[in-house]
């Protein structure tokens, strides 16, 4: 496969230029997963959505029309968080501070001892229009108030059925973490698109010697939201087996999350064909999407890992890794799997995490000019790509 | 559906010790055991656990008694050990970052920096509690 980069800079994850510039013409312009329709479900729902990088605290609120809507969360009096907590449910949004009060649909409804203010025309007064849109039931919202492209638009080339299959399911939190890494935002989601470091960093967890076909690359270059994704397979032949202990094999008769136990997958999502496992294969572990720009869905049946990572400085990021799962544990045994899941996820993870601040601090420090990519690597090449055409893009407007 | 008298009398040897209610808890007790102590009480349940699994799935998970509980926490405790034990032969994973630098998230929409999450640390959370790294 030929890659759309084999080399890269370094200077992109040090450079004060290239944050300013990701600011702009990235979170800025695209649309960012914020959160999910269905935790909202009720007229008065809220969520605060911060994103650091443009100093904009955004209110997701459900309206007394059910339509979701989103504003800046700051009140037009003198610029206080119309809402501190990050969820709950309002009838009205009333600033702490005065008291100002906002309808649901942002309109400025009442002031107190209104007449105390000279020419204040409280009728033409609203909090600051956001963009929002829903895709998969996800809720993805814009700082741009009139959005040069649709969300479907960036989420082709997305399946309509993977569409469905998340929008129509209810998705709950099993767990979620966070953390504040030492690291350009860049690193995290690069650790998340490539297997090839899955059989030395996973040496230890998934344990597994992967060919290359099991952790295959496919490239979307016409694609302005989804560059590359990876279709991940548990090898499963001569010596290239998963080492299993006797709990993952135990599990697989109570469920089917842990990821790398001993499964067929060739019906996965069934009902939704094309959603899932294209090739109906029995040892497919998951599908593994770069939702541009920090966005990393790893998709299973019926469990979905949702990787963000949150740009504070070109230094440190906010990261954040939610499972969430699309049943509720029926019996003790589907717990019991789903903890052995949880258990071996959660190492995994440790030892992806634990690359991505020497990285940072080896590409300050100036030592390494340049990165190489190979072709099992190319959907970090592809986002990286894809980062570069919004910023040329943006800068020729 | 209940468990075999041998498969009790093995659980309740465990309870005070590995028997703990949350993931935290069991996490902590993990890295703070030697490998013979994982090993000891993994393989001394192992043979168990399959019938202890079936048995409390035939029970309401609203309505485990007390005991239910501790048979159920020591199946998530055995899930704990079972890398160490298996793979790593040590209670901690060397070249990977501590878990318990990982903040776990009050629910999908907490993003909120608070202390020791990892703003002032720049050690990589690699393990820094000397009674690890010993």
């Amino acid at each position: 496969m030929n890659n759309i980069y084999d080399e890269l800079s370094t200077e992109a994850y040090v450079s004060d230029e290239q944050f300013d510039l990701e600011r702009e013409a990235i979170f800025k312009r695209y649309w960012l997963l914020a959160g999910r329709a269905e935790h909202i479900p009720n007229p008065g729902d809220f969520f605060v959505f911060e994103l650091k990088i443009a100093n904009a605290s955004i209110i997701v609120v459900r309206g007394k029309d059910d339509q979701i809507r989103a504003f800046h969360n700051v009140c037009l009096h003198r610029g206080a968080k119309v809402r501190f907590h990050r969820k709950g449910c309002d009838k009205v949004l009333r600033c702490l501070f005065h008291g100002w009060v906002y309808g649901l649909d942002g309109q400025l409804l009442d002031v107190p001892d209104q007449q105390t203010f000279k020419g204040l025309d409280i009728s033409s007064i609203r909090l600051a229009s956001v963009s929002v849109d829903v895709w998969g039931g996800f809720i993805f919202v814009n700082l741009n108030p009139e959005p040069e492209w649709t969300l479907d638009k960036q989420m082709e080339p997305l399946p309509d059925a993977l569409n469905r299959y998340l929008g129509d399911k209810s998705w709950k939190l099993g767990i979620g973490y966070k953390r504040v890494f030492h690291t350009n935002w860049k690193t995290l989601v690069e650790v998340q698109v490539e297997g090839y470091h899955a059989n030395s960093l996973h040496r230890q967890t998934v344990t597994a010697a992967f060919g290359p076909d099991d952790a295959k690359p496919t490239l979307f270059p016409d694609s302005i939201g989804v560059p590359g994704m990876i279709t991940l397979l548990r090898p499963d032949v001569d010596m290239r087996m998963v080492k299993q202990t006797p709990i993952s094999e135990l599990v697989v008769k109570y469920g089917k999350t842990a990821m790398y136990s001993p499964k067929d997958q060739s019906g996965a999502a069934a009902d939704y064909p094309g959603a899932l496992n294209k090739a109906g294969l029995g040892r497919w572990v998951f599908d593994d999407y770069n939702i541009f720009p920090n966005t990393v869905f790893l998709i299973q049946e019926d469990q979905i890992l949702i990787q963000r990572a949150w740009p504070l400085t070109k230094n440190r990021t906010l990261w954040e890794f939610d499972y969430l799962f699309a049943n509720e544990p029926k019996n003790f045994g589907e717990l019991f799997e789903r903890e052995q899941g949880l258990i071996q996820g959660r190492d995994t993870i440790t030892e992806d995490m634990t690359t991505v601040e020497g990285i940072q601090s080896a590409y300050e420090s100036g030592v390494l000019k340049k990165i190489r990519l190979g072709s099992l690597e190319a959907v970090v090449g592809a986002f990286r790509n894809l980062i570069d055409r919004a910023i040329g893009e943006y800068e020729a407007k | 559906m209940a468990i075999s008298f041998e498969a009790k009398r093995i659980a309740e040897s465990f309870y005070t010790e590995w028997a703990l209610p949350t993931r935290t808890q069991r996490t902590a007790k993990r890295m703070k055991s030697t490998l013979d102590e994982m090993r000891h009480f993994y393989d001394s349940m192992i043979p168990y656990l399959k019938e202890i699994v079936d048995h409390l799935s035939s029970i309401d998970l609203d309505d485990f008694t007390e005991e239910e509980k501790l048979l159920g926490d020591l199946c998530f405790m055995l899930c704990e050990v079972d890398n160490p034990v298996n793979k790593w032969k040590s209670p901690i994973l060397n070249d990977a970052l501590d878990p318990r630098e990982l903040h776990v998230k009050q629910d999908f929409y907490d993003r909120e920096i608070v202390l020791n999450m990892g703003w002032e640390s720049f050690s990589g959370g690699r393990y820094s509690d000397p009674e690890l790294t010993e």
